[in-house]
């Protein structure tokens, strides 16, 4: 008993078990993934990360225990303002982690690995569109990444807490990430896949270039039930378009959850919009089916010869703002579609690969709106 | 549910004996064994929630520095591993195994009421298996903890009783705790 006393003395005033994280670039194990697949326990260099207790640095810091009120009307799920969206914005996360004799951080448990490996993957995406797209990090800004989030709603008199798992998402308006609850039907954790993660910045991407990181650019201005159902295949569409960019596996989503949703936004996909419009059942994604006709589309085009997923995605970002003003002036039509877009991005392109856009996007886009939309795309 | 379905039964059990035995005012030397349910902090500010047991030994201290309200001191074992499955290919159990010593003040009113407060050792054992590597990890910390103890007596020497316990692990500053259902035997 004395030796127990004495230990556990010398246990507190030393503070023993706590690791002191080492000076310099912050240098930590996490899981990743790259073209060829996922990596366990890699040891990565982070460039944003600041504090690693807190999981906070210059491109976004994580929160957890926040609730998001479902019943907000649709005026304040919008508005961007988040006092008007959560019930309980969030409180700051404390990793537990040690540092090993090679002075790596390495986690103690789930929930701190997924934190540093969902940040990591951040990293990794912003990186790249600053790198290869000429983003700045004033233009993305920086974001909150809520760590399992609930949901909460009203039920008569009751309010009801939800837990929401197999997802992860982005909030227009709002700018934010959420990575839900991992279940344990996932594979590898949604939060740790960063072509999922990938996705989501995708529409963060989509946000800043097309609605001026507006939520009533979109959902606002009176659009039309089927406009509003083609823009959300065309944001599904381009954020599978530029996780690809960002990770080039096309595979990757099923690592995560192997199911026939995803298995059908592997591209290129087996049908074309028309066989589609015939047969909505060839794809149980609803929305995303047409998307993926999209992603198909571009991805086809980036692969093709002298073409580069470089030269698509340059004409795809430039061509948001411009498929924008499109969007304000149709957005009531009813025939709303993606010849729109696709337009849009071949004139992006000149010459010979002008023409191969528009006979790829032709080949994809086969249904009679389009078809006729993409009459002038030579 | 099965912690509810547990309490439930036992004090059913309890109120059968509601013949009560004459609880001893005097501390004895005792040993009480619990199952709990611990509700540990995680990173994220959740809970997560792992079944396990406790294991109290405590000894009379009758005249303990003067102060005669400390009635008995002791030793209470936690044991609690992690049996979640976290998802497919990434997961990490973190056991934990505490022992802590303490001392009880009790107060006995047809029921025993007890709390207890000690430092304690937390030693920590973590298991990977991440994308098939597998690894582990242990590393002893310190924690202070605390409790809140109703006892019943059954019989002279059988106790049924329920334990609430806080524990606060100081090198990673999270706040867990415990809740059990069990018996004690009194010498």
């Amino acid at each position: 008993m004395p030796h127990f006393l004495s230990l556990s003395l010398v246990c507190l005033l030393s503070s023993c078990g706590a690791s002191t994280i080492p000076a310099g670039p912050i240098r930590a194990r996490v899981v990743t993934a790259d073209a060829q697949g996922f990596y366990p326990n890699k040891v990565v260099e982070f460039k944003y990360l600041q504090d690693v207790r807190h999981v906070d640095g210059v491109i976004a810091v994580m929160r957890g225990q926040s609730v998001l009120n479902l019943d907000a009307p649709d005026s304040d799920q919008i508005s961007g303002d988040p006092n008007k969206i959560f019930v309980k914005n969030g409180s700051q996360v404390h990793t537990d982690t040690f540092v090993d004799q090679h002075n790596v951080i390495n986690a103690k448990n789930f929930d701190s690995l997924a934190m540093l490996s969902t940040y990591y993957a951040f990293e990794q995406i912003v990186d790249f569109w600053i790198t290869n797209y000429d983003f700045t990090l004033q233009e993305i800004g920086k974001f909150n990444i809520y760590y399992d989030p609930q949901v909460q709603t009203k039920v008569d008199s009751a309010t009801a807490t939800i837990t929401q798992r197999l997802n992860a998402s982005y909030f227009p308006g709002l700018g934010d990430l959420f990575v839900w609850k991992t279940s344990r039907l996932e594979d590898i954790p949604f939060k740790m896949n960063p072509a999922v993660l990938g996705h989501e910045f995708g529409h963060k991407i989509f946000d800043i270039r097309f609605a001026h990181k507006s939520a009533n650019f979109v959902y606002g201005q009176g659009a039309s039930v089927n406009s509003l159902i083609q823009l959300k295949g065309i944001n599904e569409g381009l954020a599978d378009f530029m996780s690809w960019l960002f990770i080039q596996n096309v595979t990757l989503f099923t690592r995560s959850l192997d199911v026939e949703a995803f298995q059908d936004r592997i591209v290129p996909v087996a049908w074309t919009s028309a066989s589609l419009l015939k047969d909505p059942s060839i794809c149980v994604g609803s929305f995303y089916c047409k998307g993926s006709v999209l992603n198909s589309a571009l991805h086809e085009l980036s692969l093709a010869q002298n073409m580069s997923p470089l030269k698509v995605g340059t004409a795809m970002l430039q061509a948001l703002p411009k498929f924008a003003s499109d969007w304000q002036r149709y957005l009531s039509s009813d025939n709303f579609d993606y010849f729109y877009l696709l337009n849009r991005i071949a004139n992006e392109l000149a010459g010979n690969e002008k023409t191969l856009a528009c006979t790829i996007f032709k080949k994809w886009f086969d249904d009679s709106i389009n078809q006729a939309g993409l009459a002038k795309c030579l | 549910m099965f912690i509810k379905r547990l309490t439930i039964f036992c004090f059913l059990l309890s109120a059968s004996f509601a013949q009560a035995e004459i609880m001893s005012e005097q501390p004895q030397q005792s040993v009480r064994v619990y199952i709990n349910s611990a509700h540990l902090e995680t990173p994220s500010g959740d809970r997560a929630q792992h079944y396990g047991a406790s294991l109290l030994y405590g000894a009379p201290v009758p005249d303990f520095y003067g102060f005669e309200h400390f009635t008995s001191f002791g030793l209470l074992m936690n044991l609690n591993p992690d049996t979640t499955k976290k998802s497919g290919e990434v997961n990490i159990l973190e056991h934990f195994y505490s022992l802590s010593a303490y001392l009880r003040f009790d107060f006995v009113k047809l029921f025993r009421f007890s709390a207890l407060v000690g430092p304690g050792l937390l030693l920590a054992r973590t298991n990977y298996n991440v994308l098939n590597t597998v690894a582990t990890h242990t590393e002893i910390s310190t924690l202070l903890s605390g409790g809140l103890a109703i006892d019943y007596a059954i019989t002279e020497q059988w106790e049924f009783g329920w334990l609430f316990q806080v524990q606060y692990r100081l090198a990673y500053q999270k706040l867990d705790w415990y809740n059990g259902l069990g018996v004690s035997f009194n010498f």
